[in-house]
């Protein structure tokens, strides 16, 4: 038996008919792609300023070889964001004041190992036979070729991936982090993984900060975690709400009184370095 | 006044010009599903086909002083929408195919036929397989023209090649069909008596 041509033409009106995806979900992630963009003037002053020029300088500056341990030094002093080129084809864009190192004979030997004091993004150059190790003093990423961001304080050790997959090594436990999460391994044993979709701990580079949601909160730990901005409330009043908006800046100050305006929260520097602010809430919106 | 679920499309796509975002969903929840339908035909990728229809009503919004006034066929004009911008997404991926590729055996597919009766569903999840393994060119093709309606000239442009390929492709996709979709007749016959 054999079909005539309007026999198919009736049976492949079902091609793909079964795809049915949620409307409502899809409602709600049209309502998050029309959230205004709010794109913030640079102050003029202050010395975040210097973040803010997005410019990222391929330097040679701040590149120094110790003979006797025969560890490379990449370090970033330049008060502005800098990308080296790693021997196997890697980059890494260093935020200022963090430093990497790696041995200058065996990098790209067997193995690719480095260790980071500071917060970097990294775009590894794929090459399956020499994994990419970036060790700090709480633990170690490791990978084979892909995309992440890397903050290594004395304490913990986060990243957030943006491509492919890495492997967070922690007081001897191993945690898979996928494209678009992000994971905390802290001094004395904890390790979490979390959701990443806005990739926010890429913001000090990118300038791209997205909240959908966010607690203020979540908020105030990626300004912390990117910029390093310390808020205190005074007198312990906190205040939580959701935040939901867009941003281009590296200007964080700018951020953070943009929202504690929407939201009647004030915000008063304390100190003279632009980074740390007192905020008195009355909660009211 | 807010529109409301018995506007119709064209009342509703005036709204949209004067900026209700009301009338911005409404119109997605009457056309989102139809329009990812449209849209996965090209691209294969649920995730990419809502990303893209999104992207669309994202546009609509922005673009709304811009829209046509009195359109009468908002459907129509979605679906063309949704339609290019599918195809931009294949282009920019380098995924517009650039030869007519080959077509899979039949014999070894066949084999796996259960002789059962086959329920609609599976029906459905056939149909997909068998136009999911026509070489891509020949696939998109058939798609744009007997899903999509496009003539021969529109596709021959959208695909860069020329209406003699089309015809050619069109002639491949039913030999294949006919052969692959033959063993569903008898079963079938039932499903399209009652359709």
């Amino acid at each position: 038996m054999s079909l005539e041509q309007n026999d198919i033409d009736q049976l492949v009106k079902n091609y793909r008919e079964d795809f049915t995806p949620d409307v409502e979900q899809g409602l709600r992630a049209l309502h998050g792609r029309l959230t205004p963009v709010r794109r913030l003037r640079p102050r003029n002053n202050g010395r975040l300023y210097a973040i803010a020029a997005a410019v990222l300088l391929l330097l040679t500056a701040g590149y120094f070889v110790f003979a006797d341990r025969g560890l490379t030094e990449l370090r970033n002093d330049t008060g502005q964001l800098a990308t080296y080129e790693l021997p196997d084809g890697s980059s890494v864009v260093l935020q200022s004041g963090s430093v990497l190192h790696y041995s200058a004979s065996d990098f790209n030997t067997a193995e690719r190992r480095l260790t980071l004091d500071g917060q970097g993004f990294f775009e590894v150059a794929p090459d399956a036979d020499r994994p990419f190790t970036v060790s700090s003093a709480v633990g170690s990423v490791r990978v084979t070729g892909t995309a992440f961001n890397l903050r290594a304080r004395s304490s913990e050790l986060e990243v957030e991936v943006s491509e492919g997959t890495v492997l967070l090594q922690h007081a001897g436990r191993e945690m898979q982090v996928k494209a678009r999460e992000a994971a905390l391994a802290v001094d004395g044993g904890s390790m979490e993984r979390e959701e990443a979709p806005n990739l926010n701990h890429h913001a000090w580079r990118t300038g791209e900060l997205r909240f959908d949601h966010t607690p203020f909160e979540q908020v105030l730990v990626y300004l912390n975690d990117n910029w390093g901005i310390v808020c205190t409330w005074k007198d312990d009043t906190t205040c939580s709400f959701p935040v939901t908006s867009s941003y281009h800046t590296s200007d964080a100050r700018s951020v953070l009184e943009d929202i504690a305006e929407l939201n009647g929260v004030k915000v008063r520097s304390t100190g003279t370095d632009g980074k740390h602010f007192e905020l008195t809430g009355t909660c009211s919106k | 006044m807010p529109p409301t679920s018995t506007d119709t499309d064209t009342e509703l796509f005036a709204s949209l010009r004067d900026g209700a975002p009301g009338a911005l969903d409404e119109l997605f929840r009457r056309y989102y599903v139809d329009l990812c339908r449209v849209s996965v035909r090209f691209v294969a990728d649920g995730a990419a086909a809502e990303d893209i229809v999104q992207e669309t009503f994202t546009r609509l919004w922005t673009k709304r002083l811009s829209l046509p006034p009195d359109t009468q066929s908002v459907g129509a004009y979605l679906r063309r929408a949704v339609r290019n911008r599918s195809l931009n997404y294949l282009r920019d991926r380098k995924r517009i195919p650039v030869d007519d590729g080959e077509l899979p055996e039949l014999a070894a597919d066949l084999e796996q036929q259960p002789g059962a009766r086959l329920e609609s569903a599976e029906t459905r999840q056939r149909i997909n397989h068998a136009i999911d393994r026509l070489p891509e060119r020949c696939r998109l093709v058939f798609v744009m023209s007997k899903l999509e309606h496009m003539s021969h000239r529109e596709i021959a442009d959208a695909l860069d090649i020329s209406v003699k390929t089309v015809e050619n492709q069109m002639t491949r996709a039913y030999k294949f069909l006919r052969e692959w979709l033959g063993v569903l007749v008898l079963l079938f016959c039932q499903y399209i008596c009652l359709n």
